[in-house]
């Protein structure tokens, strides 16, 4: 029978080794990355600091130039890429610096980098010769190899792609982005900030995406549009607010409302009942637009609506509506749902009503009793910050009043201290 | 078999358990972890210096909320720091607490005033005694508390929150000005479904570049003890995620979504462990069903803290206290919480509260391993080895975590940081046990 003593024998040496190996292994791995990676790293960070000291203005860009060909005759092509990639915010230095290294690296080189798909490791090398490329002055036939690009499997050159893209002002770039959008290449939000920051128009690009089969295409479709008016645009809005998806009737009710006010609103009123929270909540919004405070009595019952983010849709729609509405509010501190309470008196305190009631009732010696009744509901029922910088608009005699008042309500007060 | 043959038997059962679990488990698994990790590291897209994003409509905006308690050196740099994040929409709520000379700085660097303002406790919170606002920075209100715990200031800084998501950020701690614009697209993905998302940071390296070219860079045995002591709080990370705690050691930011800070009722008053408290609240709010919520964490730091503090957070609040667990008892072995109350927390359990005491009897049955004849002098030592050696691939984990290795610039450094590792189990595992042990403490 085996002891304690030779089973320890027998597996404490083969661990030692394995433990042993290992250790050695990672740490030649650590060693041998590290030294090269910092290596780079110092190098970099001294032509920065070299690039950053450099106080030629923009306006004489043969000397920048000239600057720029000595210090990039210094360092490796390594260096030379993030360094080139990485904007200095002074335009005119990136671009000069960006075709001295195109001219040091050659085109053809950093083309072929662009296009030729390696190891996520060497991700870096790609997506800085796509920058470099796209900030000097002739892009060249980047726009196809980053269309390419877009096919690649590995997600961080396609989203370095169309980040590229976004910055090169040229139709094909855009037309690429919209395919990318279309075939769901990226995350769709992410390709729609760069087409809606695009630094040409392009609204006829994106209108052929309102009659895409694809939700999502049709979503952003009507998204980004909205800030791209052009003749007929209403029209396939109207006709999209009545489509099978409830994403995109609420971004074709909110962006018309964005477009046009008037045509937004009768269809707003439709979709108020509709049948998806979120297209609620749009239209109450697109509707308050629209119409202003004469939509408050249709908006109001949507305080009391079962979800949560179309009841603060309501709330800040009414707000947006000003004083006038405050006696469309007033039923509402008795409504049996709690939060219809609360939004009616959020409402009535951000728009000013809660803060003209205190300082009146305060100001008389014998406060009406339904009033400050009321006041108590609204305080009850009352949102986050209540009545902020009321006692910096009253006189010195009106304070304490105010103050007992705000206490008596359940408020809850900070001090003043010099 | 007789009573001697079985403390022998337990005895070298003890000393395997060591090698298996300190000097091969762990190390195995933790660097099969990081290698994963560093990989999925590298897939994703980090959108630096793009304007495009930094500006971008379809974004949310986001509350920051700042604590500052008692003696805090840098308080304005930090504030100023927070003010500096590339995001559409943010404003900064900093609640103070016992600090009068931050709270002086402040007054001078920015411009404040006070103001009288009534806001409505949602939370519940300790008084607010003064509330300022900037002449110079709009985005910018400063609650000054008289007393209370981080989490009355947290919750304190949601009542004052107008945005849909809270973050919460640390003084220590110095965030990219890209952090927020990096962590914030996890809440994007689905802000109907994201309730929380987590994030971490890396330790400052010994010798950072800029340090490195202007001569500043320490060096020796003793930095590099230091740092990699610092750098092993990143893997504290591991091990949590299935309960989707946020990182022990180095947390960077943690970022809430206010109405579902609201509907679990606030931060916990008595300020211990808040985000992990707050994490499971969230999973017992809504039930475990990952349908209805999910915490995301981020991978990449969103920032560094010096290597003094990253310790000290470790051994304060690298381990989610017993008085937490306790709280959530009726977590372990809820089978309406599915596999996170059946599996997940259990086993968070028996590591938090079982295994530092199985450590501790292990390394006192290691000790008595020679006079009872289970080890010789020499395979003590081997045993020492494989414990120092294993600890040194735990310390490598951790250099693989912090991501960028370049950081380190001169050989040496980098030389000495690898050289320690196995030193350093002897000197830190001590300190570590102990906080384990007095953590995991009823």
């Amino acid at each position: 029978m085996i002891t304690p003593s030779q089973l320890a024998h027998t597996l404490l040496v083969p661990a030692f080794v394995l433990v042993l190996a290992t250790w050695a292994g990672t740490g030649l791995y650590l060693l041998v990355t590290g030294i090269g990676s910092g290596r780079r790293a110092l190098a970099l960070v001294r032509a920065r600091r070299v690039l950053a000291a450099i106080e030629i203005p923009d306006t004489n860009e043969p000397s920048l130039r000239s600057a720029m060909v000595s210090l990039v005759a210094t360092l490796s092509e390594d260096v030379v890429l993030p360094l080139a990639a990485t904007s200095t915010s002074r335009p005119v230095l990136d671009r000069v610096l960006a075709d001295t290294a195109v001219a040091r690296c050659g085109r053809t080189s950093l083309e072929a980098i662009v296009a030729t798909p390696r190891a996520p490791k060497h991700n870096w090398r790609r997506i800085a010769a796509m920058r470099v490329l796209s900030a000097a002055s002739s892009p060249g036939s980047l726009v196809s190899l980053l269309r390419r690009a877009l096919d690649d499997p590995d997600q961080e050159i396609v989203g370095a792609s169309l980040a590229v893209l976004g910055r090169i002002p040229d139709m094909a770039a855009a037309s690429a982005l919209v395919d990318a959008l279309k075939q769901g290449k990226y995350a769709p939000s992410r390709i729609a900030t760069y087409l809606d920051q695009f630094p040409l128009p392009i609204g006829d690009l994106l209108r052929p995406l309102l009659h895409h089969p694809d939700v999502n295409a049709r979503y952003w479709g009507a998204t980004l549009l909205s800030r791209r008016e052009s003749a007929g645009l209403q029209a396939e809005l109207v006709k999209l607010t009545e489509d099978p998806s409830p994403l995109v009737r609420k971004a074709a009710v909110t962006s018309l409302s964005q477009i046009d006010r008037a045509a937004s609103g009768p269809v707003a009123r439709v979709l108020l009942g509709d049948k998806v929270w979120y297209v609620r909540a749009h239209a109450a919004r697109a509707l308050a637009s629209a119409v202003g405070a004469e939509a408050a009595e249709e908006i109001a019952p949507l305080l009391s609506d079962r979800e949560w983010w179309v009841r603060l849709a309501a709330r800040e729609s009414l707000q947006q509506m000003g004083e006038e509405i405050w006696s469309v509010l007033v039923p509402y501190l008795d409504h049996e749902d709690a939060f219809a309470r609360n939004g009616a008196a959020e409402v009535l305190q951000n728009i000013g009503v809660l803060d003209s009631l205190i300082v009146m009732e305060a100001a008389t010696s014998r406060p009406s009793a339904s009033k400050v009744e009321m006041l108590r509901k609204i305080a009850a029922a009352g949102g986050t910050r209540m009545t902020e910088a009321l006692l910096e608009r009253v006189d010195d005699q009106a304070r304490p009043r105010i103050r007992q008042m705000l206490a008596s309500l359940g408020l809850e007060p900070t001090g003043v201290r010099s | 078999m007789s009573q001697t043959s079985l403390i022998t038997w337990i005895t070298a059962a003890a000393v395997l358990m060591l090698v298996a679990a300190y000097g091969i488990g762990a190390p195995f698994l933790l660097l099969r972890t990081a290698l994963t990790m560093s990989r999925r590291r590298r897939l994703r897209y980090r959108p630096l210096d793009d304007e495009v994003l930094a500006t971008s409509r379809f974004t949310i905006p986001v509350s920051l909320v700042l604590p500052i308690a008692g003696v805090v050196p840098g308080a304005s740099a930090a504030v100023r720091r927070a003010l500096q994040f590339r995001y559409p929409e943010t404003e900064l709520i900093v609640v103070t607490s016992g600090a009068p000379e931050a709270l002086e700085s402040l007054r001078h660097e920015f411009e404040l005033s006070p103001c009288e303002l009534f806001f409505r406790r949602t939370l519940p919170a300790q008084n607010v005694g003064v509330i300022y606002r900037s002449q110079r920075e709009p985005r910018l209100l400063i609650a000054d508390m008289t007393t209370g715990t981080v989490g009355d200031f947290l919750n304190c800084g949601a009542n004052l929150a107008r945005y849909r998501y809270v973050c919460a950020l640390d003084a220590d701690a110095t965030y990219h000005p890209d952090g927020l614009l990096e962590a914030m697209p996890a809440a994007l993905e689905d802000p109907s479904l994201v309730v929380g998302v987590t994030t971490g940071l890396s330790v400052r390296p010994v010798e950072s570049v800029s340090s490195a070219l202007d001569g500043l860079a320490p060096s020796g045995l003793v930095e590099a003890f230091r740092y990699l002591a610092a750098a092993r709080t990143r893997l504290l990370t591991v091990g949590r995620r299935r309960l989707d705690l946020p990182p022990g050691g180095c947390p960077g930011f943690t970022i809430w979504r206010r109405d579902s800070l609201v509907d679990v009722g606030g931060f916990d008053g008595d300020g211990v462990a808040v985000h992990s408290d707050m994490t499971f609240r969230m999973h017992r709010h809504y039930g475990g069903d990952r349908r209805r919520y999910r915490i995301i964490h981020m991978t990449e730091p969103v920032g560094t803290i010096d290597h003094d503090t990253a310790r000290r957070h470790m051994v304060v609040a690298g381990y989610v206290p017993w008085s937490v667990l306790w709280r959530h008892k009726g977590m372990a072995f809820n089978p309406r919480l599915g596999r996170l109350g059946l599996l997940d927390f259990p086993r968070y359990l028996f590591n938090m509260v079982v295994a530092p005491w199985l450590e501790l009897l292990a390394l006192a049955l290691l000790a008595a391993a020679i006079p009872l004849g289970v080890l010789t002098a020499g395979q003590l030592l081997l045993v020492l080895f494989i414990l120092g050696l294993g600890s040194g691939v735990v310390a490598m984990c951790a250099l693989l975590l912090s991501g960028d290795l370049g950081r380190d610039v001169r050989p040496a450094a980098l030389f000495n940081v690898l050289l320690v590792g196995p030193l350093e189990y002897f000197l830190t595992r001590p300190a570590l046990l102990w906080s384990r042990l007095t953590s995991a403490r009823p």
